[in-house]
């Protein structure tokens, strides 16, 4: 079920929410736990029931091992060749569900081989599911999961709010807040904020990201005729179209969770203003950088072993974040660009270098506009052709009306027509990516606006009217990007 | 400042705008999509209702109210299931998709047989069917929103559609023109699938209408370099296993099938050679023929030599369903040009491709391209 869908709106969600808390107000804490459980896996169930079974037997098996692991001694097998098994065996299911093909694929393309790919469809919500039990199987060596219950590990990793597109939350923040009883009340101000945060994410996507995914998708499918300024609406289109989409979805997330009661980390704190790269990856799906940080690179020995073993851990760790975002080389060579612009700040910090904040920002935001075509294009010559665009290779077009003003500029290639033509030719575009910009550089994120709510009629008419207006645009269900990764 | 329960409550209120705006979408139906509620200056004159295609015909068949079908792309949408009726002696609905793939044939005509006793097939393909470069995902969205429930056979709501800002304007629009009672031009599907063209019927009586202009315009469609019909052609052996799933389908329902390919304009034929598309068009005619024997209309005939049977490069007037139907049914009482349509089957094959080779005249790309 999709947060921006009749039936998760008007229907899971309120029924949802009153069942759950009539079941506390009744003091049935516990039958409520079993229905938040049960609705989470509802939710899950609706688009494929085929995935549930994976689910469940990944939570089975990592609560199991968990449980193992969390104790002192362990028989028959060393704890951490345990946790090294466990690990492995997530490892191993994301990967046969994940990769197969991609693996199967090269193989073939390596050997001239024509072994038959398998054709898996991607259970939802697998790469998050994994990496938040993994996490959980590592504090479980640390022994820091002592006394969950089978039904308290299972709500947390399903809670639908989180479930699919994450954020990627941990158990120390989770459970304790499912424990506490002041939780199991209607929190008017809680609901009031969730409320509005929702509508905020839903806006967001609704409103802001598809309209920006219809010019996306149309540039890219073109790729190889777009002109430069064509090329450049398209890469920015999908830039903003990804940052609305998945930061919409969080704050959606958010939103639902408050509700419950229950607050889930921030996972954007306005990326797009970020002066380094660095910066930027403390912005952008936080929890993702989290958990990369925690149990890849500090694993691997972090900035404790010099230079050289810094730089080969930095690339090592957003190889590995590309490609958890997706079976395929665009995403490897995604993870790569990134890791080497975090080594070279890293080398440009250490000389001592420093730049003006606007040329930090526009050196950083131009390089992850850039390294979003390789994210977005299904294959390396797409990317190729849409950044041959953004250089001019295929020709500068500007409107007609300049024809007369700028005609000197005629001699250089330069043409006066069709300027729009290939993304359909509405003028419209322009003034949503520079709305689009003023909205990621100028206006307080999600989480800002979190802490800075007032019960007033302006929060209110906002909140509604974001509501309304995107309700009344749910014409075009469409996912979210982030639920493909 | 406002206290917590206050602000939910007036929220909730405020949020009562959509079952609101739904209702009123719902009483006014712009595009005729439930025709509950006819009131005279509200909502008689509609807008059109040909941008919901797929839900709108899905819709009509689920009723049981049909015997026969036709099948194909706008080119088949503009001809008359009457004439058809008349042969198959039931009741005709005009399935057409426009610049359909042969996947969706197939999934629509699965559709119409869980609802319908269905008798009689008359299927026009067309070569662009079989253009594996379209598929659902990137070409067709709205039909891939609904495929899954027409995979399915599920009945479909169209209740969404009044939670709907588009509806909406849509809505003020038919308001004010009815208000105004001003008519509404605009292409129509009638009850029976039936495509009308009623804004070049209008500019036709207002003798403002140019076939030379549309026949440019259809040029474009087809071969744009970045969004044409024909981009990227590749016969697709997939698509042709759709086609050969309706006619076992068939075999396997005693359900009777004519097939047919609908006769282009004559210099659309032709551009189809200027532009290198005629390999590919004869190969899409040698790979139908090995699942079955069809009519083939396109070529240098009577009947696509003239402008005024023609909207544009592809589409008829709906005049020319008797003619097309007379050779289909082999009604001899009807006068058909004998030059019309050419009957293949695996013997003929090549010598017909032969025929139609020698009948192109040539025309200049650039010429093409331009428009």
């Amino acid at each position: 079920m999709l947060f921006n869908s009749y039936e998760f709106i008007f229907l899971f969600l309120p029924i949802t929410f009153l069942i759950y808390f009539y079941l506390n107000h009744k003091n049935l804490t516990q039958l409520s736990k079993y229905f938040l459980l049960f609705s989470s896996l509802f939710f899950y169930s609706w688009w494929n029931i085929a995935y549930l079974p994976i689910m469940l037997s990944s939570i089975l098996f990592n609560y199991g091992m968990g449980t193992i692991l969390s104790q002192k001694k362990s028989f028959f097998f060393k704890r951490k060749t345990l946790l090294i098994f466990a690990i492995i065996v997530n490892i191993l299911l994301l990967g046969y569900y994940k990769y197969s093909d991609f693996f199967l694929e090269n193989i073939n393309l390596m050997f001239s081989t024509d072994i038959k790919l398998l054709h898996l469809a991607l259970p939802l919500a697998i790469s998050f599911f994994t990496f938040q039990q993994i996490a959980y199987l590592v504090s479980s060596y640390r022994q820091e999961t002592l006394g969950y219950t089978f039904i308290d590990y299972s709500v947390f990793v399903t809670f639908f709010p989180q479930l699919i597109a994450g954020p990627i939350v941990h158990h120390k923040e989770m459970l304790p807040q499912f424990e506490d009883i002041n939780n199991r009340v209607l929190n008017y101000k809680n609901i009031a904020l969730g409320l509005f945060i929702f509508s905020i994410g839903l806006f967001k996507k609704v409103i802001i990201a598809d309209t920006f995914s219809e010019w996306a998708t149309m540039g890219f499918d073109v790729a190889e005729y777009l002109n430069f300024i064509e090329a450049w609406i398209t890469s920015l289109s999908y830039t903003f179209q990804l940052y609305f989409d998945f930061s919409g979805y969080t704050d959606m997330a958010i939103g639902l969770a408050l509700l419950f009661n229950i607050r889930l980390p921030i996972n954007f704190n306005s990326p797009y203003k970020a002066v380094s790269i660095q910066d930027f990856w403390r912005r952008w799906h936080i929890t993702l950088s989290r958990f990369l940080r925690d149990h890849i690179y500090i694993p691997l020995g972090g900035n404790r072993h010099g230079k050289i073993r810094l730089y080969t851990n930095l690339m090592i760790t957003f190889i590995l974040g590309g490609i958890w975002h997706g079976a395929g080389w665009t995403f490897v060579l995604w993870g790569l660009l990134h890791g080497v612009a975090l080594v070279i700040h890293r080398i440009w910090k250490d000389m001592g270098g420093r730049l003006p904040v606007w040329l930090a920002w526009f050196i950083t935001f131009n390089f992850i506009n850039v390294s979003w075509v390789f994210f977005r294009a299904t294959t390396w010559s797409d990317a190729i052709k849409v950044l041959s665009g953004m250089v001019g290779l295929n020709g500068i077009a500007l409107p007609s009306f300049l024809a007369t003003k700028l005609a000197f500029l005629e001699p250089y290639g330069v043409i006066f027509n069709g300027w729009l033509n290939r993304l359909g030719g509405d003028i419209i575009m322009i003034p949503w990516i520079l709305v689009g910009f003023i909205i990621v550089l100028f206006f307080e994120n999600s989480s800002e606006k979190l802490n800075s709510f007032k019960l007033n009629y302006f929060s209110l008419f906002w909140a509604a009217t974001a509501f309304v207006v995107s309700v009344l645009s749910l014409n075009k269900v469409s996912e979210f990007l982030y639920f493909n990764f | 400042m406002l206290n917590e329960k206050k602000w939910i409550k007036l929220w909730i209120l405020l949020t009562l705008f959509i079952p609101i705006i739904a209702l009123f979408n719902y009483i006014i139906d712009p595009n005729g999509m439930n025709n509950k509620v006819h009131i005279p200056r509200v909502n008689v004159f509609k807008k059109t209702n040909t941008g919901y295609c797929y839900r709108f015909k899905v819709n009509r068949l689920i009723d049981d109210e049909f015997n026969t079908l036709m099948l194909g792309t706008s080119r088949i949408g503009v001809m008359d299931p009457n004439v058809v009726s008349h042969y198959t002696k039931g009741k005709t609905f005009n399935l057409e998709a426009p610049a359909s793939i042969t996947e969706m044939h197939y999934k629509l005509f699965m559709y119409a047989l869980k609802y319908n006793n269905i008798k009689s097939l008359v299927y026009g393909i067309d070569f662009m069917t079989f253009n594996g470069s379209r598929t659902l995902e990137k070409t067709y969205p709205h039909f891939n929103q609904l495929n899954e429930k027409i995979i399915n056979k599920e009945k479909i709501s169209n209740y969404d559609l009044y939670f709907n800002l588009d509806t909406t304007e849509s809505s003020f629009t038919v308001l004010y023109k009815n208000l105004m009672n001003k008519k509404i031009v605009t292409d129509m599907f009638f009850n029976n699938g039936m495509r009308v063209f009623y804004p070049y019927i209008d500019r036709l009586k207002k003798g403002t209408y140019s076939f030379d202009k549309r026949l440019h315009y259809s040029f474009n469609e087809y071969y744009n370099r970045v969004n044409g019909i024909y981009k990227d052609y590749k016969f697709s052996k997939e698509y042709l296993y759709y086609f050969s799933k309706i006619i076992e389908e068939c075999k396997a329902r005693n359900i009777k099938i004519w097939v047919y390919i609908p006769p282009m304009y004559s210099s659309f034929f032709d551009s189809l050679n200027s532009m290198g598309y005629f390999d590919e068009f004869e190969k899409f005619k040698r790979e139908l023929v090995k699942v079955t024997n069809y009519i083939d209309f396109t070529g240098h005939n009577t009947i696509t030599n003239n402008k005024e049977n023609y909207w544009d490069g592809s589409h008829l007037r709906v005049n020319v369903t008797t003619p097309i139907m007379a050779r289909v049914f082999n009604d001899k009482s009807v006068d058909v040009p004998s030059d019309f349509g050419v009957f293949v089957t695996k013997e003929n094959i090549e010598k017909h491709l032969k025929n139609l080779r020698a009948q192109i005249k040539e025309l200049n790309s650039t010429e093409i391209l331009s428009y």
